[in-house]
Parts: structure tokens; sequence; C-alpha cells
């Protein structure tokens, strides 16, 4: 008894249930491409993060839902060229690699 | 014979989430992401007094992308949307489903078939169905002889 006072207490505001957002993941040459269906979010209501080679996201859909997902890239993308645009409830993120990792040609000297 | 074996990179030299991006992108060529076929919707109905809302989730549709018919008492609701490739990419990892639907829903007598609405906002589609004046109680005097 006393254990879910304990917790009711805890959540003041009510807990939205949390959905995973399922992914269409690309890849080139320079750049990874992320698309999420977020359907019903706003543009204000995406919370995008990159850490430690991994891409997080939390989109709050008004008063019913969070999707929420979490991607890792290691340590090939640079974390300070990645953009984002949402369109018509679909998330789309551009993910710059990092220079190094960039396939290059080599040339034989003559 | 010698064989190259460089050409496959080393799982123990590359790290971890690299080889497991390998390993999601051998599974995702044996198991392509599903074809769509035609399915039933998933739809919420709302009812308030003055009307039904029928909401469903549709994400990356354009608004030329679904059709939407009302005629002979039914309410007829198609769409359609394919994930392509975008140029110059290649797929590591499918989660979206195509869409590809129609479904017929047969409106009662409630329905003011001429009043149906439709909104398309964030991926979310919106059928606002009004109920006919007639059904929303009325209060009946009794006229004095």
């Amino acid at each position: 008894m006393s254990e879910q006072t304990a917790v009711s207490t805890h959540s003041e505001a009510p807990k939205l249930p949390r959905l995973t957002a399922p992914v269409d993941v690309f890849e080139s040459d320079d750049h990874y491409l992320v698309r999420a269906d977020v359907p019903g979010v706003g543009r204000g209501d995406i919370d995008i993060s990159f850490h430690d080679g991994e891409l997080k996201f939390e989109a709050t859909r008004g008063a019913e839902a969070v999707y929420v997902r979490s991607l890792g890239f290691g340590d090939d993308v640079d974390p300070d060229a990645i953009e984002a645009k949402l369109e018509r409830g679909v998330l789309e993120l551009q993910l710059s690699k990092a220079a190094a990792n960039k396939p290059r040609k080599i040339t034989i000297q003559a | 014979m010698l064989m190259q074996w460089k050409t496959t990179p080393d799982p123990f030299i590359n790290d971890f989430r690299s080889l497991s991006r390998q390993v999601d992108a051998a599974f995702r060529d044996l198991f392509p992401a599903p074809k769509a076929r035609p399915t039933r919707r998933g739809f919420t109905v709302h009812e308030t007094d003055e009307s039904f809302a029928l909401k469903s989730a549709l994400p990356g549709l354009s608004p030329q992308d679904l059709s939407i018919e009302v005629s002979d008492g039914y309410l007829k609701l198609g769409a359609a949307r394919s994930n392509e490739v975008p140029e110059g990419y290649r797929a590591i990892r499918r989660e979206r489903r195509n869409v590809s639907f129609e479904q017929s829903i047969k409106l009662g007598p409630k329905v003011n078939a001429e009043g149906i609405e439709a909104s398309f906002e964030n991926g979310v589609l919106t059928v606002t169905l009004p109920k006919r004046a007639e059904q929303k109680p009325r209060q009946i005097t009794i006229n004095a002889a």
C-alpha cells in the first residue's frame, strides 16, 4: 500500500506511453540519412541529441504518446554536422561522415 | 591458391557497432521490408454530440496520396506510400512500412454525408462526419388545445 502511494506521488504529470519509432537508415559515401515515422508530432515537440556516437530522439505526440529511438553510429559521424527536418509526420536526419572515414582514392606514385 | 582475405573487414579490429551494422545489413538483405498490401487501417473514432471524428496515422503521405470519396452511403478511403531509397544512397535498415489501403465504411443514418470534411496535419488524417440535426435531442412542447 505504502509503495503504491510513493509511486503515485512520484509521477506528477501523467506518464505518456513510449513508442518505438520505426526508422529507415540509408548510407552514401558521405552521409547517413535517417527517416523516422512520428505521426502527429509538431515541429517544437522533438528533442534530438548525438553523444558518443549515439543518435537519440524523443518526439511528443500531443498528450497521447512519446516516440523514442536511439541508433548507434560509431565514431564515423561528424557530430557538428547533423541536419534535421520534420515534414508531414516524418523526421529526417542527415548525418555527415567524419572526413577521415570517407572513402578516398589512393593513387600510386610514379 | 591464396585467397585475398582483406576484402572482408576483420570484426575484431572493427568496433562492435560496425560489426552489428554489418550483421543488420546482412539480415536486411535476406529479409527485405515487407511488401505493402491493401489492409484495413486502424482508425480511431471519437464521438461528440455534434460529430464523429475518424483519425488515422499516415506519416509521410501528402494530401495527393489520399483519396476520400462519399458515394451511395459509403465513405471510401484510399492511400498509398512507398518508401523509396533516396538517390545516391543504399539502405542499411528498413523498418517503415509501405502504406497501401482501400477501405469503405458504411455511413449510418446519423451521419450527414453532405457535411463530411477531412484534414491532414503532421501525418495524421482526420475525417469529420457531422451528425444530422434531427439526431440531436430535441425538446417537443405540447401545444395547448
